[in-house]
């Protein structure tokens, strides 16, 4: 399951300025995979986007890996 | 035009593996220049990192083009255990042609969502770090459904003209997507004795083709008398 972990860290830190402060937790449940990312304040934008644009295109990327493991994926964006 | 880059490392040698690292290329691709040896120094005070500019030899592809080929391979490598991604590149397109054999349609996603988020992070990712084809999309293909949709609107957008033609009435499309739009608006452009108008916003949006019997003449005309 830490697969979706390295997925969404290989994806921040491939959007940010400062890639050594993006951190990912993962809260594994039972059929719900909850991912928790922060990411330095300056960059908090560059992962959210215009209008949660990248937010959302992020979650539809963890979505579909996650669906080949016949889970769900909860991106929570911390601030 | 071909892709400079200069680079540091410890060595001449781990300079080059890590600018083939960064554009996912081979030691075969590339030109070396050695600007700069390294050296150790004495008990590490004063020593030089080696710096090395190199040319990718590939000329008909941008750096951006190069980035996002692997920006994509390590988004697909979580996702498919065997895939191979195909690069080309036109003036204003950066085109990836995904080949696939199983999991097709959680790569597609609903009406090609899938596709489309890639592309979007694809893109932002190839385009931050360089200057070199910053103007190009990236058009991501999975195992040509793209080319299949696209083949089909154009296919419906013709056979609706030739009925608006027929009817002389106005008839609405069905909502689509951006992507499907830009398709149709191309088709309609070649077709003569109609007109076309958007209404609706969002996911609403639907494309109207109207009879105008008197411009389809006049314009043939016009391009007669042009030729």
């Amino acid at each position: 399951m830490d697969k979706l972990n390295e997925l969404l860290t290989l994806i921040a830190q491939s959007l940010v300025d400062n890639p050594e402060k993006v951190e990912v937790r993962e809260v594994t449940g039972e059929q719900t995979a909850v991912l928790e990312l922060k990411v330095a304040p300056d960059d908090l934008g560059k992962i959210i986007g215009k209008q949660g644009r990248t937010a959302k295109a992020i979650r539809t990327i963890l979505g579909a890996a996650a669906a080949k493991m016949r889970k769900r994926a909860v991106l929570e964006i911390l601030e | 035009m071909s892709i400079v880059l200069e680079r540091e490392g410890k060595t001449v040698s781990e300079a080059i593996i890590n600018v083939c690292e960064e554009l996912g290329i081979t030691r075969n691709e590339i030109d070396v220049q050695v600007l700069q040896e390294g050296s150790k120094g004495i008990l590490g005070i004063g020593g030089k990192e080696a710096r090395v500019r190199i040319t990718v030899i590939r000329s008909e592809v941008s750096e951006k083009g190069l980035r996002a080929k692997k920006a994509l391979e390590g988004i697909l490598g979580f996702i498919v255990s065997t895939h191979s991604v195909d690069l080309k590149e036109s003036p204003d397109k950066i085109k990836l042609d995904v080949k696939i054999s199983d999991d097709k349609g959680l790569l597609i996603g609903k009406k090609g969502e899938m596709i489309k988020a890639m592309e979007y992070i694809v893109g932002k990712i190839s385009s931050r770090s360089c200057e070199d084809g910053k103007q190009k999309r990236v058009s991501i293909d999975i195992d040509g459904y793209k080319r299949r949709r696209e083949e089909a609107i154009s296919r419906i957008a013709k056979e609706t003209a030739r009925k608006v033609r027929k009817i002389g009435k106005p008839i609405t499309l069905d909502p689509m997507t951006a992507f499907e739009r830009r398709i149709t608006y191309i088709t309609l452009k070649h077709e003569h004795g109609i007109g076309f108008e958007t209404k609706g916003a969002g996911e609403e949006k639907r494309i109207i083709i109207n009879p105008t019997i008197s411009s389809g003449t006049r314009s043939r005309e016009s391009s007669q008398k042009e030729a």
